[in-house]
């Protein structure tokens, strides 16, 4: 029950800001409040599991259909994950500091967003997981479209419309499964499946998670709902909601459904190799810098599959730093793309030039960020996707180069956006830009130490997660337990 | 105060004697809304059916939990499942009348409330028939009852739509009063549904299936079901919305139990009619692909949850189809989740004086936050998103219809699902995201008057509220509940 109260908190959070923000105390800072126990909460419930004696899957028992369903557990796969959103949620509501436009409801959103995707992460139940994946876009077609820019209606759709699509395949992925199953609860016993069942359920899973990670044919929603999104919602959006595509696919979709995942392995590789070339030249024709952080999330995103699909430890714990990584890269990019929209009005790089004089410390973190982006060693982009070329090299041979195409690429336009916006000669409409406030360092500052520290140390997530992996790569391989 | 308890305890331990008194009790209250409408009294004859039908679902909640499934009264079950059902059509009597009914002239309003009533009965025995001939007296009076309501507004195209109404109605009683004679030909003079499946099964396979076939058509008539589904939205979009509260979902949990009380419990039991099952499950995916298609595009809330209904209709019968138990449970929150959104449209009518267009929800949300709250929470079920209890029918249904080898309906059942966002999300978006002003423009624009007429004439009280946001809120709590304590319970009470 104590891994319940990571769901319970932030939902009466949302339900205390919802009722009282504003009239006891400001609806930021009760959510921020919350946000941080929470965080504090998910810092204990980890350090519980690292010292229980098996921290591998520890699931529940029960949760077939029909009796009590809300099996939950925590164990190495979920754990960097929960971490990354317990992380990011604080920042996100202290990112969004300045909205004043219904600030009860979008702090509550915010609130409830977590516990969705906190849900989702902790969920051991396979209707459980669906239902919370499902949830989560509630949450979040509301913070679009309510605080989105321009396109916010529309985006706000195309973005629901999407994953529901995707979703609603898996949902029928996931009945068939536990129909044939007998059981809904996940666990680390093999489940036989015949072949042709296997690849009707995988890519039925797969429909659902691909769209969310995304792949690239599936990923045209997300430029929009990324550029629309408010600041926070793009934070998370980018940060953690991507990650559930990965996450399901390594927990739910590969481990049930072994063997076509064996046989999906070279697509799936393809289409991830295809996403790093294609969301890097995208991201390099973009003249919206937030467009341009939203397709490098294609690209990243890209790594995930080309890791995972090499079915081995090493290329689980690849797709995993990668999407830690990402989630502190791009939520760190999208926080300081909005700061700089809130000052300039405008997120084209054709008038932003020269911005390292006025606002020295917004451009020192914004060229980090790049440097991030694009895999600098000893940052925390590096080793992620060094680890996941190397594996797909080991396994799909010269093909791996397609994907350090992507690699190069990435230098090209974190680099471009760079130039573009830092640097040049300054511009005497921005001379006078406020840099960003002491709140706003606060807010990049855990970013920042998790970029550095994950960069330094990627061992940190890997030991983390490898008990989990080895377990899930057992019922991958095919050779159980 | 023991006396109370004394009485309650009699009540629930002697369930199995008065499974009839909820209906002898609103029946009551139908006859004494026609007399006190007599005394021009029509508040008084709203409220009485409302108290009744409270009262009457308050004891099918009691009897859903503890009566098992038998005989009522002769040719009529009740209990268990039924009685769950039972409970859900009162409730929705009861919504209704909550309602007020305020829209309609004064002088036909006691009298709808009693069609109400009289409808809610004739629900409750039609779910609950096991007699061909019984069935056939329950579907008519509530087809004749259904007319008279969506004819009581007054207006000319009222009247015009029921009677393309009555005269399809007609049609399909028609066949279902020759497939009667039929079926009780072959089956010598019996007229229950056991004797009546057995005798068939036994006779010529082609007469079998003609005779289940025109069973078939007459009770897709009634639930909305493709090809029958004509008469739908220009009932759903004609009839006042607050009678559209009780009509629009009430005769569609009665036909659909109806159906599953025949066809699932008796006649798919039986080898003879493969075929009628392979026509039930076309006529599903054909209802979803129909009904969400055709809503897409439509303007009027009222003409956009009809069409919606045609497609609810094609889940229900998907449930139908795969013998799914959670069908019940499907149509039971379809009709509380419609009960919601035509209660606010009802709400908005009494408060600008017309039947409300998608666009004119253009800033509900900051004008009435409740309210508006409760038609996103009633659009997400009717989608059958996770948190709502539209969500925990479809994963029944859509479970069933796997398990029963019918996968392919259930992919087109969940791609429905996703088309049907496209509207349902629609209202959504008008109410939360568009841009208010623009809308009252639009209004001022073209009715001038109606605009300047409204700050003069206040209504007398505020319509109410508040019954379609508690509503709202059951819909999210018995979405959320059976993650925390199992699915079981609730789809059990609406188990049949």
């Amino acid at each position: 029950m104590h891994l319940l109260w990571l769901i319970v908190l932030p939902v009466a959070g949302a339900l205390a800001v919802l009722l009282a923000g504003e009239r006891l105390a400001p609806s930021r800072t009760l959510s921020l409040v919350v946000a941080c126990a929470e965080a504090v909460l998910a810092g204990s419930a980890i350090a519980r599991m690292l010292a229980a004696s098996s921290p591998a899957l520890s699931w529940a028992p029960g949760g077939v259909l029909g009796a009590v369903p809300l099996s939950l557990g925590l164990d190495g796969l979920s754990a960097p994950l929960v971490g990354l959103t317990a992380l990011l949620t604080p920042v996100a509501v202290s990112a969004s500091w300045q909205v004043a436009d219904g600030p009860r409801a979008h702090h509550a959103l915010l609130l409830s967003l977590e516990a969705a995707v906190m849900a989702v992460f902790l969920a051991a139940d396979l209707v459980f997981f669906y239902v919370a994946w499902e949830a989560v876009l509630i949450p979040m077609y509301f913070l679009i479209g309510l605080w989105g820019h321009e396109g916010r209606r529309h985006a706000a759709a195309k973005f629901f419309l999407f994953t529901f699509l995707g979703s609603a395949l898996m949902l029928v992925g996931v009945l068939l499964l536990i129909g044939h199953t007998g059981a809904t609860v996940l666990s680390d016993v093999p489940r036989v499946l015949p072949l042709e069942l296997q690849r009707a359920v995988f890519w039925l899973l797969a429909a659902g998670m691909l769209v969310k990670l995304p792949a690239v044919p599936l990923h045209t929603w997300l430029p929009e709902a990324h550029v629309e999104a408010p600041t926070a919602g793009s934070m998370l959006l980018a940060g953690v909601l991507l990650k559930m595509g990965g996450y399901g696919l390594m927990r739910i979709a590969a481990p049930l459904t072994p063997e076509a995942f064996r046989e999906a392995a070279p697509a799936l590789f393809a289409l991830g190799a295809v996403g790093t070339v294609y969301g890097a030249l995208a991201a390099l024709a973009q003249r919206d810098v937030k467009r341009l952080v939203a397709y490098s999330s294609v690209a990243h995103m890209g790594f995930v599959l080309v890791a995972l699909s090499a079915r081995t430890p090493a290329g689980y714990a690849a797709a995993m730093l990668v999407m830690v990584s990402h989630g502190l890269v791009a939520a760190l990019a999208f926080f300081l793309v909005g700061a700089l929209y809130e000052r300039t009005h405008t997120r084209s790089l054709e008038d932003l030039a020269g911005l390292a004089g006025p606002i020295p410390r917004w451009s020192v973190l914004f060229v980090f960020t790049a440097l991030a982006s694009l895999g600098l060693p000893a940052l925390s982009g590096f080793p992620g996707e060094f680890l996941s070329l190397l594996e797909s090299f080991r396994t799909f041979g010269w093909w791996a180069a397609v994907a350090g195409v992507g690699v190069l690429l990435a230098a090209t336009y974190n680099l471009h956006a760079v130039r573009a916006a830092v640097y040049g000669d300054p511009v005497e409409r921005w001379a006078s830009l406020p840099d960003v406030s002491a709140r706003e360092v606060v807010t990049a500052a855990p970013l920042v130490a998790g970029i550095v520290v994950l960069g330094v140390w990627p061992g940190l997530i890997t030991a983390l997660s490898d008990p989990a992996v080895s377990a899930l790569i057992a019922l991958v391989q095919g050779g159980g337990k | 105060m023991s006396v109370a308890a004394g009485l309650v305890h009699d009540l629930v331990s002697g369930m199995a004697g008065i499974l009839w008194l909820p209906a002898a009790l609103v029946l009551a209250a139908a006859g004494a809304a026609l007399v006190l409408d007599a005394f021009e009294r029509p508040s008084a004859a709203v409220s009485a059916v409302g108290l009744a039908a409270c009262i009457a679902a308050a004891i099918c909640v009691a009897a859903a939990l503890q009566a098992p499934l038998q005989q009522a009264v002769p040719g009529v079950y009740g209990g268990g499942g039924l009685a769950g059902a039972g409970a859900a059509m009162y409730a929705l009597a009861a919504l209704a009348a909550a309602t007020g009914m305020r829209t309609l002239p004064n002088s036909v309003r006691g009298a709808a409330a009693g069609l109400v009533a009289l409808s809610a009965v004739a629900c409750q025995a039609l779910a609950g028939a096991v007699d061909a001939v019984v069935m056939i007296l329950a579907l008519e009076t509530l087809a004749i009852a259904s007319y008279g309501l969506v004819s009581a507004s007054g207006t000319r195209s009222s009247g015009e739509v029921a009677m393309r109404y009555f005269v399809q109605g007609s049609v399909a009683a028609g066949l279902l009063v020759f497939g009667l004679a039929g079926v009780v030909a072959v089956g010598g003079g019996e007229t229950s549904y056991e004797a009546l499946t057995a005798s068939v099964a036994s006779s010529p396979a082609a007469a079998a299936g003609v005779l289940g076939m025109l069973f078939v058509a007459a009770l897709a008539f009634k639930a909305g079901a493709v090809p029958f589904h004509s008469w739908v939205p220009d009932a759903y979009e004609t009839v006042e919305p607050g009678v559209a509260v009780f009509v629009a979902g009430a005769p569609k949990i009665a036909a659909v139990t109806a159906v599953w009380v025949l066809f699932v419990r008796t006649v798919w039991a039986s080898e003879t009619f493969a075929d009628l099952r392979t026509a039930v499950a076309i006529a599903a995916a054909a209802s979803v692909v129909v009904g969400n298609l055709a809503a897409l595009k439509q303007a009027r809330l009222g003409r956009l949850l009809g069409y919606s209904a045609i497609a609810q209709a094609g889940y229900a019968l998907t449930g139908v189809a795969a013998g799914a138990v959670g069908t019940g449970l499907l149509v039971a929150s379809y009709a509380l989740a419609a009960a919601v959104a035509f209660g606010v449209a009802s709400v908005l009518k009494e408060e600008t004086g017309s039947d409300p267009r998608i666009e004119d929800l253009a800033g509900l949300a900051s004008r009435r936050p409740a309210l508006s709250a409760a038609l996103a929470a009633a659009m997400l079920s009717l989608t059958g998103m996770p948190l709502t209890v539209g969500f925990v029918g479809k994963l029944w249904v859509f479970y069933g219809a796997i398990g029963a080898g019918l996968t392919w309906l259930a992919v087109i059942g969940a791609l429905g699902s996703v088309v049907s966002f496209g509207y349902y999300g629609r209202v959504i978006q008008a109410a939360y995201f568009a841009e208010p002003q623009a809308a009252l423009a639009d209004t001022a624009d073209e009715a001038p008057e109606a605009a300047d007429e409204e700050p003069l004439q206040p209504n007398v009280s505020r319509p109410r509220a508040w019954p379609f946001v508690a509503a709202a809120a059951a819909l999210v709590i018995a979405g959320v509940a059976p993650l925390v304590f199992g699915f079981e319970q609730i789809v059990r009470f609406f188990m049949v």
